[in-house]
């Protein structure tokens, strides 16, 4: 899916030193870049610096920004980078994977969630349940079903193969299915 | 495959492991017309699936309705202070848009009925105006009287129209008339086509 006409204007417009349209930019997707940054990273005050990170290289990128692709797509790319780096440098943690090697092990959920149930609300719980998840596998839940990019969109932010996107969300959803089990739903 | 499933690869309809492929896709809405029948047939009957669809369906759901996040309201202030540039906030938050869309409406409204009002005293004159007000049954009889008349109107103004098509056309076959209405069909697609087409001048389009 192309680029929106509208965000065109505004990239056009920061290109040609507009800072005002830069600010609208970052107003129309700064929700959605930092839910998945948080969600990726677990800490808000982390997700946010990685957030300004991902703007200040949006913006000093713009002119090589391809509108083949929507705008947003461009910036997940961006923050998904972004926080690889983070993760590396600070964790020592990885939202890369080799799907074919690394199987999910789908028993993982133990009985410490049925516990967990009595003292959270299902909205708690399930969201919980969906930061469980490991990273890799998070990330493409996140963007399918959350910001509603389709398989391409989703290839082309993380930079793997549309076949591997395939795969990485099929086992996403089992993960996530397997622990709502757990949990007593279905 | 459970044992209480009914359907089988023999009976050329779904089963259970053949459902269990097309779920995912199914999920995503990426089959065609002809996929989704046998799938929805599966599931109508089989109470196994049922569970694993509506399963497969919660955690979906839970993905999506994971509340979007906000950094904090100096987010826009520290980008811009990172950039080195002025940051200049929006003069008027953005709900505010909004309310000036919905108060310039309400104006519209309200400047028309005045209009109306003011018309429809001017032509009354005070003493007629007076005793609507003191019986305003009366207004609804002579709205309905007015419509009646506008109906009229327009009825002519119709009857007009065809009159001068007809004498327009007067003689003409129908390819013609069939030309001529397509001509003008297409010349109105053409010029909305001009005034609509986007013409990005920007560097970064890259893309032809």
């Amino acid at each position: 899916m192309p680029a929106d006409k509208q965000d065109i204007i505004l990239v056009q417009r920061c290109l040609d030193g507009d800072s005002r349209a830069f600010n609208d930019l970052m107003n129309k997707y700064k929700r959605q870049v930092f839910s998945l940054i948080v969600r990726l990273v677990k800490s808000p005050a982390d997700a946010e610096d990685i957030l300004q990170d991902t703007f200040i290289k949006a913006y000093r990128n713009l002119s090589s920004y391809d509108a083949q692709y929507p705008l947003l797509t461009w910036l997940f790319k961006i923050a998904h980078n972004t926080s690889i780096d983070f993760l590396r440098a600070n964790k020592g943690e990885t939202l890369t994977i080799n799907d074919e090697e690394n199987p999910i092990d789908l028993e993982d959920t133990g009985s410490s969630l049925e516990e967990k149930m009595e003292q959270l609300s299902e909205k708690e719980l399930i969201e919980r349940m969906v930061d469980s998840v490991p990273a890799p596998y998070r990330e493409v839940l996140i963007m399918r079903h959350q910001q509603e990019l389709s398989y391409e969109e989703i290839a082309e932010a993380i930079q793997i193969p549309m076949g591997t996107v395939k795969v990485r969300l099929f086992r996403a959803r089992e993960i996530l299915k397997t622990k709502l089990e757990a949990a007593g739903y279905g | 495959m459970p044992a209480h499933c009914v359907f089988t690869t023999e009976d050329k309809k779904m089963n259970c492991i053949e459902l269990k492929h097309k779920l995912p896709d199914y999920i995503d809405q990426l089959l065609d017309k002809q996929e989704v029948k046998p799938v929805i047939d599966h599931l109508r009957t089989c109470r196994s699936c049922q569970r694993e669809y509506r399963l497969y369906d919660m955690a979906v759901t839970s993905v999506a309705n994971l509340p979007l996040l906000s950094p904090s309201p100096e987010f826009n202030s520290k980008v811009f202070s990172a950039l080195g540039l002025e940051y200049k906030p929006a003069l008027f938050p953005a709900w505010s848009k909004w309310a000036a869309g919905l108060a310039s409406l309400v104006l519209m409204w309200a400047g028309g009925v005045m209009l109306a009002v003011i018309y429809a005293v001017s032509k009354l004159g005070l003493a007629q105006t007076y005793l609507y007000l003191k019986n305003p049954q009366k207004v609804l009889t002579a709205l309905q009287f007015a419509l009646v008349k506008t109906w009229f109107v327009l009825s002519d103004a119709v009857n007009n129209a065809q009159a001068l098509t007809a004498w327009l056309f007067k003689g003409s076959t129908l390819p013609l008339q069939i030309s001529l209405s397509f001509l003008a069909a297409a010349a109105v697609v053409m010029l909305a086509m001009v005034k609509m087409r986007y013409q990005p001048q920007g560097r970064f389009w890259n893309h032809s």
